[in-house]
């Protein structure tokens, strides 16, 4: 294999993929280095069309699989279809100085594998709110910044969304939207009619809800709302980078794909006074390897992004690439999800819906828009879906005394509505929220990493304002037995973690520019959630894909004018 | 060959009757010399057989409910929820001996229904430890592993591995099921 290229992308996920794509695409001779296995759409997908009745266990896992992996199997899409995708709790071991459920995929497309698919763009309000309100530095960028690549973003990876006027969730290039069912649209009526500046629309999500020729070109096909996401997509009916960027990236013939190879560190020549390329080790072989780039693209997700950084140390950098000001690893933040509401909803019996639908129904922060006007900072949104109860209902909730033909008879038909809603929480960036090396090591010799990530009061005030407010608003819609609860589960579960080399003005106070440039590195370049400033109210990765495809867009200028 | 996989080669392969796996289960039945003739992959089959009415033969041609019981509670369920089934089952045979000198798999319909008819009523008064509790996890289990069989999925629930497309609001008729998740 050639060992020089262009540009080198640390990870094969979500912003990876981006990266790749817009380099390959200007003619950059690219590597993509990929930690995990290799994953060909397709024909790496094992389990994508098989039926509830073909796995041993009709889906769930067993005792020893639970056991063994505490923290992946709290993860909501953890299951026996989707086992293989996922990273078990002893592969990569990490330690939690608190509790945090770290959740990963190492393979080739990452988590875009198994994402949620819930795309929503940053409103202009969200870029400014942090640093009105005193809770973290500015953001660099704004709105204005990234609406272009929004709409590139999007118009590529096919985002099916309407287009609801709303300025806390601006419009984008949409395909159709999903449909609410009657209930759905009940209580979105009920809700925008008793509660002023509360819109509940249809989420937006990365599916192909109808065909345009780009998505044609990438060999993709429409969704056909059968919402075994997690599997992989053989139509690539969703996006993922499997199916979409890097196919289209490597149809260029600018891509090498390098798997099974674990970046230990970015190395920095002082004499050049920039990154020369990474130090590999083949996670099989363990062998040792050292390729060159004039860019480097550190998209290895947030987590393992800090620790490529703080283990890239040098002479320069003694605690870690580019992080004078002892900043990185700093700032973790993360997306509140503890509190839920259940409720009942009678009426509309004669009503149902046919099909497996990829989204939900989601109301932007109706909370410190314009300026703090409660008790703490940030925002949440809220999602909820209203479904008909079918025969799971009998499993803890329909104490029926029936059994035989009439007990089937009746449990098979659909029971009434039940209401399922939640809360997404912004989480301030706080300087004690933070990743580290530790003393330990791991297989490779690489240091394990120490995550320190916790709730703060604002977390749990935030919590107890959703769970009032989602009470209330399922109270006006006319539901029953409401019950609004705390999970208490640790952070992490979201899969929504950022920060650790934030992006800002002040190389004081940060550790990118406005670029995703390394202050003190020029030709490296963090474009996964590793460079938010804050975390939002919005499901991140449209903007992780955004923010990349700018900054990749940048590097290439800088790279074409021999600047980097 | 692993544990897991050699039990569900064997669950896939064996009928109930005659061939089951010596798992904890098995064991913990067959060391109570009061429970005769019977075991739990036997047990499971007669109350799936009157959980299932009528659909219960059409079903058993394509699996076999109490080998995958038996396997599902021994890989899939905590210890805690296996020593209540062991426990409840223990119960229910030593219920039936005592009542009517057989176990519940040897005894006619009409009164595998009397039991069943008892047991379904002893929320207040249990008629044996836990008597209402073990009845509805048993019939959960026998749920989940009917509709989620091809039998279950297609022939009782609506079943649609390719939808094509969602609606959100169809008008459902009185006769029309859920669908097959």
């Amino acid at each position: 294999m050639n060992t020089d290229f262009d540009v080198i992308v640390i990870g094969s996920g979500m912003s990876g993929g981006w990266a790749a794509k817009e380099f390959c695409e200007k003619g950059f001779k690219t590597l993509v280095i990929e930690r995990g296995k290799d994953v060909k759409h397709i024909k790496d997908y094992p389990t994508a069309w098989k039926n509830p009745w073909d796995f041993e266990y009709k889906g769930y896992l067993p005792k020893e699989t639970t056991n063994k992996n505490p923290v992946v199997s709290r993860c909501y899409a953890f299951n026996e279809a989707t086992e293989h995708f996922f990273v078990k709790d002893n592969e990569h071991p990490y330690k939690q100085v608190k509790p945090f459920d770290w959740i990963r995929g190492y393979q080739v497309g990452g988590k875009s594998l198994m994402w949620a698919r819930q795309v929503q763009r940053w409103s202009k309000n969200e870029f400014i709110s942090s640093s009105r309100d005193k809770y973290s530095i500015p953001w660099p960028i704004g709105y204005d910044d990234l609406s272009n690549w929004y709409s590139r973003v999007e118009s590529f990876i096919g985002v099916a969304g309407n287009k609801d006027g709303l300025e806390e969730a601006p419009d984008g290039e949409f395909l159709k939207p999903w449909e609410m069912n009657a209930v759905e649209k009940y209580i979105q009526k009920r809700i925008k009619e008793n509660f002023k500046g509360r819109t509940p629309v249809i989420s937006r999500t990365a599916h192909l809800t109808e065909m345009k020729d780009q998505f044609i070109k990438q060999g993709r096909t429409q969704c056909q709302a059968r919402t075994l996401c997690e599997r992989g997509c053989p139509l690539g009916g969703y996006f993922s980078s499997t199916s979409s960027t890097l196919p289209w990236a490597e149809k260029t013939g600018n891509l090498t794909l390098l798997t099974d190879s674990i970046v230990e560190k970015i190395i920095y020549d002082e004499k050049l006074g920039k990154a020369k390329g990474v130090q590999i080790i083949n996670r099989l072989s363990k062998k040792v390897q050292t390729i060159s780039a004039k860019c480097i693209f550190v998209n290895a997700a947030t987590i393992n992004t800090n620790l490529v950084l703080l283990n890239s140390t040098s002479k320069r950098f003694p605690n870690g690439l580019g992080n004078d000001n002892g900043l990185l690893g700093r700032y973790i933040s993360f997306h509140n999800y503890r509190g839920k509401v259940n409720a009942k909803f009678d009426g509309f019996e004669n009503s149902y819906y046919s099909g497996r639908r990829p989204a939900s129904i989601m109301m932007p922060t109706f909370r410190n828009r314009n300026s703090q006007d409660m008790d703490f900072k940030g925002g949440y949104m809220v999602f909820y879906t209203a479904s008909r109860d079918n025969w799971w209902r009998e499993t803890n909730q329909w104490k029926s005394s029936q059994y035989g033909n009439e007990f089937i008879d009746n449990v098979s038909k659909p029971g009434p509505w039940s209401i399922y809603m939640m809360m997404q929480g912004e989480n301030i960036p706080i300087y004690s929220n933070h990743v580290k090396l530790g003393k330990e090591k791991d297989d490779y010799g690489i240091p394990i990493i120490e995550i320190s990530v916790d709730y703060t009061k604002n977390d749990e005030l935030m919590i107890k304002d959703f769970l009032n407010e989602g009470k209330k608003m399922l109270q006006r819609a006319g539901c029953k037995d409401i019950n609004p609860y705390d999970t208490k589960q640790a952070p992490g579960l979201d899969i929504h973690e950022v920060g650790g080399a934030r992006m800002g003005d002040d190389p004081d106070k940060s550790i990118l520019n406005k670029w995703n440039q390394m202050h003190l590195c020029q030709n490296v370049f963090v474009a996964d959630g590793a460079c938010m400033t804050t975390s939002g109210t919005k499901n991140p990765s449209l903007t992780f894909m955004a923010i990349t495809a700018r900054a990749a867009n940048f590097a290439a200028e800088q790279l074409n004018n021999k600047k980097i | 060959m692993d544990r897991r996989s050699s039990l569900g080669i064997i669950a896939k392969a064996s009928f109930s009757i005659g061939i089951l796996p010596e798992n904890i289960l098995l064991k913990a039945l067959k060391s109570d010399k009061e429970i005769d003739g019977g075991d739990f992959g036997i047990l499971f089959e007669s109350l799936g057989r009157n959980i299932l009415g009528d659909h219960y033969i059409e079903f058993r041609k394509g699996n076999n409910l109490g080998a995958f019981l038996q396997c599902y509670i021994e890989n899939c369920l905590s210890n805690e929820e296996k020593k209540s089934f062991i426990e409840g089952s223990h119960h229910l045979q030593k219920y039936c001996e005592n009542k009517f000198s057989f176990p519940f798999q040897k005894l006619e319909n009409s009164k595998m229904r009397l039991v069943l008819d008892d047991i379904f009523s002893s929320s207040q008064n249990p008629i044996f430890e836990n008597s209402y509790q073990f009845i509805y996890d048993i019939r959960r289990l026998i749920l989940f592993a009917f509709f989620r069989s091809e039998y279950g999925a297609k022939k009782v629930l609506r079943f649609d591995p390719i939808p094509g497309k969602y609606v959100g609001e169809i008008t459902l008729e009185s006769e029309d099921k859920s669908w097959a998740t």
